[in-house]
């Protein structure tokens, strides 16, 4: 067994600071003035109190503190706990609090952590906590189950995993990607074992419609950002489509210190949220016309004079040019013969004609520097290959042109905001020196996000903010944890394992051509890792995600292309269709609907829009649904087994590498798994265990994975344990392993991090990935800026130019007319009803955990509710705290309503996540949902527009859906669902 | 009746900047999970944030109590466990999460008893008309260990006193016969009742933290950094220099006449729009407003907030705007107490 806690930290009081700790545990002295209970006597606890005063003396002390975090959940901030344990239970938490301030003159990180983390002990031990392996007796769904042994539970999943594969091929296990996903022995387990049986990761980062495509088809990327100091440092703070004193409540101080330090504080929201309370602007604009103002200020930013143009020459497509007789880029092919596509132009005005464009993939070098003065605004004439004179103009003088109807004026009507509130916010735009814009997770929930997205980046990048320390994007960065990436492919420990992977992802021709380019200086190594990481993906990765298998076997399909009809110039299906053709989407599992499904790491039919037609038209055709989880889910219910996981203080974890604390935080086991749970890395040991002893005995033939690579069953759990090297209870060496292969976690033990709890990163990775920080010279000092390796080293952008990117000329886009960021308005999903449904993450859990959790619910109203306008809710006849009826073309369904006067009248407003069991008849606002997909998201094949995890994939977008809204009579309502739940549940399946 | 409260040696105080309050309330989860897990306590937050304008918690608290022009006690009235308080619901979750085959019916999750209030009912509720003046903002409350508490003067049995070393304002639960005259006297309903130990119980300051120099759990476990924890009387503590020097701290309904020791920076808010959108010079939420919750001194302390923030934005030095900050968040709390060492 491994050691549940640090044995140094044994019944002390609590102390200040690291520094204290570190010279108490050195001398043994107590810090209190009343007599500890010494080793000896811990055994025999004392109930001598001798007044009420001791009685109080008495809560505050404990047996022994862990370090913890919380691993697995998946929120966008980090932070460090102490663990007290009494009596063999964790009866408390709080906050280590030993951050550092990154730079002089900066507010440090202290004490991070919010209202969720300071009770996860009470979810831990709570009502909904799962604690026995347990098998379905009834229908999924009908809530009957019995207890089952683990031996029982790993044998019988073991033989239908084997049954189903030999039928469906291995590429019909499915997992979705999280959202609840650490960088630690938990997930590294979890991907490894699918990594390893040839099944499917489906990535479900767009379908959550959290990921930001509209910073990918600019940057090349979706993921970017880094520490959250950096936002004190900014000048003009603009919080646009986030609310961080909500949902990044660790971190929120920074902007408000960056108010008191003099910074501009502007917050762009249809309501008035916890974030806006505290702005200088607030600007109260008309849900989802946030294009449209950014486009205002671009414009205003050209007409004023404040472009930064050395910037915008270098970095940015604004020189690029682009052939007016078709849209499309002046190219290679155009100009020589055999001349790349991809071979882009700028004009030197000191020659007088195109030349290749720097930093271009047809360049010499993939440096963007240049003595070129190429303009930003011309137009001019060029003789192509074929004798022909064309026009072209530079990316930026169409641009102009592009933005001429946005003035003040249009955009006050299209937004609702004042001609002088945009104008104040413009100019102070304009004027800034270091312009920051804050745009969280949940700016990509509308169809259009990405021109929204694509539009607030075109300000920035015209003021040369991106990339720029105290400036920029934030859109959420991670450090590299470049080790995560390698323990879970890895089959021997150590060297040997990693050399054999690398020897796994490339042929010796491409080993030699990147050796070359080396070698030769055309790309620098970062730039191979980047190529191998592409090859990776394309050769090796049986990688989808959740929107291409849901619109194909959901049963939306026709819903879906209704709601699109008149959106875009052809069909959401001819779209697809053309995308399959072209190998644009990847296709996965060959074989029709994933009939294995692993869950645990998400909560699928809590969060899947229209759930009813999933659960009837693809939960039906599943096999097999095991949910690994420590709490008993919505899709927990609907699933086979249950097994019970450890909880994040049950075992030793590392929390995801976000860039906002550049901190690693390590979760300790402080108690042993509670019941009978195990951690993830123990569960799939012995299903891997049990698989292979059935293969070996059944003399399983190979299985071609996802028609990439082989998989053999018959070796399964030989690889997974590293040959041996990994037994069953090796977690923390598992997570040694992690850290050692990791090149940001230099020196960092689990033996270390025991007692520290964080360790501050010493590099930002291998800056590789899709979701990499880019500044390749931080070392664990100063804020953790991002992007210099662009701005400051001069490489390429990861884009189809190679450069930031603001006019894109592929077909589907040139016909949709989204070349540039332009404002498309929001269509009625659902049906024309008054009422736009808009949520955000909530303040009270994670997603749904803590969503059901009694001492949060009780600090709100214990159901979930609407939030409406008073003035709509006194039009409407609905009374605060009643019951209401929601409906649309899809569903009607019932849940409480409150009033705010934050909510902007003609929205209805929820916090998500809640499970649908917290609904009358068990059905959520999901029910009334469509999730509309963008066709253009189904592209491919340009550059940065490549389906690819965390970065290019459609979505589904859930803040266009409209719905109506009805009073209706206490006393029936109850009536009524009572009656509604005594229908059966449609949930019927065959096997 | 009124008895002789001897000013104590020290007072421990209290800041919160509510500029920096998220509404998060991570500081009443802490309180909590501390000190009120018991069966007695469930319903109890001495530590609580509400959304003002609001009804708060107990619900309408601050329609009763205080002292008289001549400091007697008025007399309060102790809220109704249902309807102003609200009591600690209990969930049925073994009902839905574990139904059998017997139960045809399927309950959601909800709480017991169809409650109508709790201790955050109206969170973010606020008050106005959406664009140009709707307005809300988070009001966290905890005992003011108060230097002429109306608790103390209540209590027949004389079970209420105030520490000499630190000021805190404590029950002795020993003494304690649970006639809940206390409960009733305080204006800021800031004492509960224990229903299973028949006493009152409130805000001990965290006492044994403090004991040990240690802010209590609602102040170190604050993620906004906004409060500040320390002694009156020291000069270089961030109360004295918040309080005495800037001015910009001040004390929840001076008028109730109990002198609190726990102080607020009130809060800025974003200008009103007139009918046409356009930004006013009026700050959003009134004036009048803040002044019934802090007094006429509100006007004071926002102007000096304002200045010298301006100064920030003229790129000068401010000391207040440092402090508020909190560069260091060790710098927030200053607890050295040289009796405490001592006694070590």
């Amino acid at each position: 067994m491994s050691e549940h806690a640090n044995s140094s930290f044994t019944r002390r009081r609590f102390l200040k600071s690291s520094g204290a700790a570190a010279l108490v545990a050195g001398t043994g002295l107590p810090l209190m003035h009343f007599k500890p209970a010494t080793a000896a006597d811990a055994g025999t606890p004392s109930y001598k109190l001798k007044s009420w005063d001791e009685l109080y003396r008495q809560r505050w002390t404990w047996d022994t503190v862990a370090k913890g975090s919380h691993g697995w959940v998946n929120c966008r901030s980090a932070c460090e706990w102490d663990l007290y344990v009494k009596d063999g239970i964790i009866v408390r938490e709080e906050q280590t609090a030993t951050y550092e301030a990154s730079e002089e003159g900066i507010p440090d990180f202290n004490p991070r952590g919010c209202q969720k983390g300071a009770c996860y002990t009470d979810v831990m031990y709570g009502p909904s906590r799962l604690t026995v392996p347990m098998k379905r007796t009834g229908p999924r769904g009908s809530g009957q189950w019995e207890k089952v042994s683990w031996e029982q539970a790993m044998d019988e999943i073991a033989e239908k995993m084997i049954d189903v594969a030999v039928e469906h091929g291995a590429d019909t296990i499915y997992q979705d990607l999280g959202p609840n996903f650490d960088n630690g022995p938990t997930t590294v387990a979890r991907f490894k074992f699918l990594f390893m049986s040839g099944g499917v990761f489906a990535d479900n980062w767009a379908e959550i419609g959290d990921l930001n495509t509209g910073a990918t088809l600019t940057l090349g990327f979706a993921h970017t950002g880094g520490s959250s100091d950096e936002w004190f440092l900014s000048d003009y703070l603009v919080v646009w489509m986030m609310n961080p004193s909500v949902t990044q409540i660790a971190d929120a101080h920074f902007l408000y210190e960056a108010k008191y330090n003099g910074s501009e504080l502007v917050v762009i929201d249809p309501q008035y949220s916890a974030t806006a309370t505290h702005a200088d602007q607030w600007l109260p604009i008309e849900t989802a016309s946030d294009a449209v103002l950014g486009l205002a200020v671009a414009r205003h930013i050209i007409d004023a004079g404040k472009v930064d143009e050395a910037y915008v020459r270098e970095q940015t497509d604004l020189p690029l040019l682009v052939r007016l007789d078709n849209g499309r880029f002046l190219r290679g092919k155009d100009m020589v013969k055999d001349g790349r596509s991809k071979t882009l132009y700028v004009w030197d005005p000191k020659l007088d004609q195109p030349v290749i464009a720097p930093g271009c993939h047809g360049a010499e070098t993939y440096h963007l520097s240049s003595d070129i003065e190429a303009p930003i605004e011309g137009r001019f004439e060029v003789t192509t290959l074929d004798g022909q004179t064309v026009h072209v103009a530079t990316v930026g003088a169409i641009m102009r042109e592009h933005l001429d109807p946005y003035t003040f004026e249009e955009t006050s009507r299209i937004t609702g905001l004042s001609v002088e509130q945009i104008k104040q916010f413009a100019e102070g735009f304009a004027n800034a020196e270091r312009p920051m814009i804050l745009s969280s997770w949940g700016s990509n929930r509308f169809l259009h996000s990405d021109l929204m997205n694509r539009s607030k980046l075109l300000c920035l990048m015209l003021k040369g903010a991106i990339g720029k320390k105290g400036a920029g994007y934030q859109a959420t960065g991670w450090v590299g944890l470049d080790g995560f990436g390698s323990e879970l492919q890895v089959e021997y420990s150590g060297a040997r394992g990693k050399i054999a992977m690398l020897m796994g992802m490339l042929s010796p021709g491409d080993l030699w051509d990147m050796t070359v380019d080396i070698i030769r200086k055309k790309k620098t190594e970062v730039q191979v890792a980047r190529d191998v990481e592409l090859n990776y993906e394309e050769e090796i990765l049986c990688g989808t995600n959740v929107t291409s298998i849901n619109y194909q076997y959901q049963g939306i399909k026709e819903d879906l292309n209704r709601e699109l009809n008149e959106h875009f110039p052809r069909s959401l299906e001819d779209y697809f269709m053309e995308s399959t053709e072209k190998g644009w989407e990847p296709g996965l599992p060959r074989n029709g609907s994933p009939k294995i499904f692993f869950t645990g790491g998400s909560n699928l039919l809590r969060r899947n829009n229209l759930p009813q037609h999933l659960l009837e038209n693809m939960w039906s055709k599943m096999e097999l649904i095991v949910d690994i989880n420590p709490k008993i889910s919505f899709t927990g219910l609907h699933s086979d087994y249950l097994l019970p996981a450890a909880g994040w203080y049950e075992k030793s974890g590392i929390k995801y590498a976000m860039s906002y604390v550049p901190y690693l935080h390590y979760c300790d086991a402080a108690v042993p798994p509670v019941g009978e749970s195990k951690d993830e890395y123990e569960i799939h040991w012995l299903l891997c265990e049990a698989i292979q002893k059935k293969a070996i005995a059944r003399n399983l033939p190979e299985f071609d994975g996802c028609g990439k690579r082989p998989t053999d069953w018959k070796t399964l759990h030989t690889r997974y344990s590293n040959h041996g090297d990994l037994g069953q209870k090796d977690t923390e060496k598992l997570a040694d392993q992690i850290l050692a292969a990791s090149s940001a976690a230099k020196g960092m033990t689990v033996e270390s991090l025991k007692k520290t709890g964080i360790a501050k990163y010493t590099s930002t990775g291998d800056n590789v990935g899709p979701v990499a920080l880019f500044n390749p010279d931080w070392k664990g000092e100063g804020v953790l800026n991002t992007l210099t390796q662009f701005t400051e080293h001069k490489d390429r952008w990861p884009t189809y130019s190679g450069r930031i990117t603001s006019y894109i000329d592929h077909e589907w886009f040139i016909e949709a007319r989204e070349t540039f960021a332009t404002h498309k308005p929001t269509p009625k999903a659902g049906g024309d009803y008054p009422f736009h449904m808009v949520s955000c993450h909530s303040r009270w859990s994670i997603h749904s955990t803590w969503r059901d959790t009694p001492l949060l619910l009780r600090m709100q109203r214990g159901e979930p509710v609407m939030y409406l306008n008073p003035i709509d809710a006194k039009n409407l006849g609905v009374i605060d705290g009643d019951y209401g009826e929601f409906f649309n073309d899809y569903y009607t369904m019932h849940m409480r309503v409150k009033f705010s006067s934050m909510i902007r009248p003609g929205v209805a407003f929820y916090f998500h996540a809640w499970e649908p069991h917290q609904f009358p008849d068990h059905k959520s606002y999901k029910w009334l949902i469509p999730g509309l997909i963008k066709p253009l998201h189904f592209a491919g094949g340009y550059g940065q527009i490549t389906h690819s995890l965390n970065k290019w994939q459609p979505g589904t977008a859930v803040q266009d859906t409209r719905c109506g809204i009805r009073a209706i009579d206490q006393n029936k309502v109850k009536e009524m669902m009572a009656e509604y739940s005594e229908t059966p549940s449609t949930d019927q399946h065959s096997a | 009746m009124r008895y002789e409260v001897t000013t104590p040696k020290r007072q421990v105080a209290m800041v919160l900047d509510l500029n920096k309050c998220l509404g998060c309330h991570t500081c009443s989860v802490a309180c909590k999970k501390l000190w009120n897990t018991d069966s007695g306590t469930d319903y109890t937050y001495w530590n609580n944030v509400e959304t003002h304008p609001g009804r708060g918690f107990p619900a309408d608290w601050q329609q009763t109590g205080g002292r008289t022009a001549t400091g007697d006690v008025k007399q309060g009235k102790v809220p109704n466990l249902d309807t102003e308080y609200g009591r600690a619901w209990q969930f049925n979750h073994k009902n839905v999460i574990a139904t059998d085959a017997s139960s045809k019916k399927k309950d959601w999750l909800r709480p017991k008893g169809d409650p109508s209030w709790g201790p955050n009912w109206d969170e973010d509720e606020g008050t106005g008309t959406y664009p140009q003046d709707n307005h809300y903002f988070y009001l966290p409350r905890l005992c003011n260990h108060c230097a002429e508490p109306a608790c103390l003067d209540a209590c027949p049995r004389k079970a209420i006193y105030k520490r000499d070393e630190d000021g805190i304002v404590l029950v002795n639960q020993d003494r304690c016969h649970g006639y809940r005259f206390c409960v009733e006297a305080c204006p800021y309903k800031k004492v509960y009742f224990d229903h299973e130990r028949q006493v009152a119980a409130k805000c001990i300051f965290c006492m044994p933290r403090i004991e040990e120099e240690v802010a209590p759990a609602c102040a170190r476990q604050c993620p906004g950094r906004l409060r500040f924890v320390g002694y009156r009387d020291d000069e270089d503590g961030p109360i004295h220099k918040l309080v005495e020097k800037y001015k910009v701290a001040i004390p929840l309904h001076p008028e109730y006449g109990l002198k609190p020791n726990v102080f607020y920076v009130p809060p800025m808010s974003p200008p009103k729009l007139d009918d046409k959108g356009r930004p006013t010079g009026e700050s959003r939420i009134p004036m009048s407003y803040l002044e019934g919750l802090f007094g006429k001194e509100v006007h004071r302390s926002l102007e000096i907030l304002h200045a010298e923030r301006a100064k920030k934005k003229q790129g000068q030095s401010s000391e207040l705007m440092d402090l508020l900050i909190a560069y260091d968040w060790n710098d927030n709390f200053k607890l050295d107490n040289p009796k405490a060492r001592e006694v070590i």
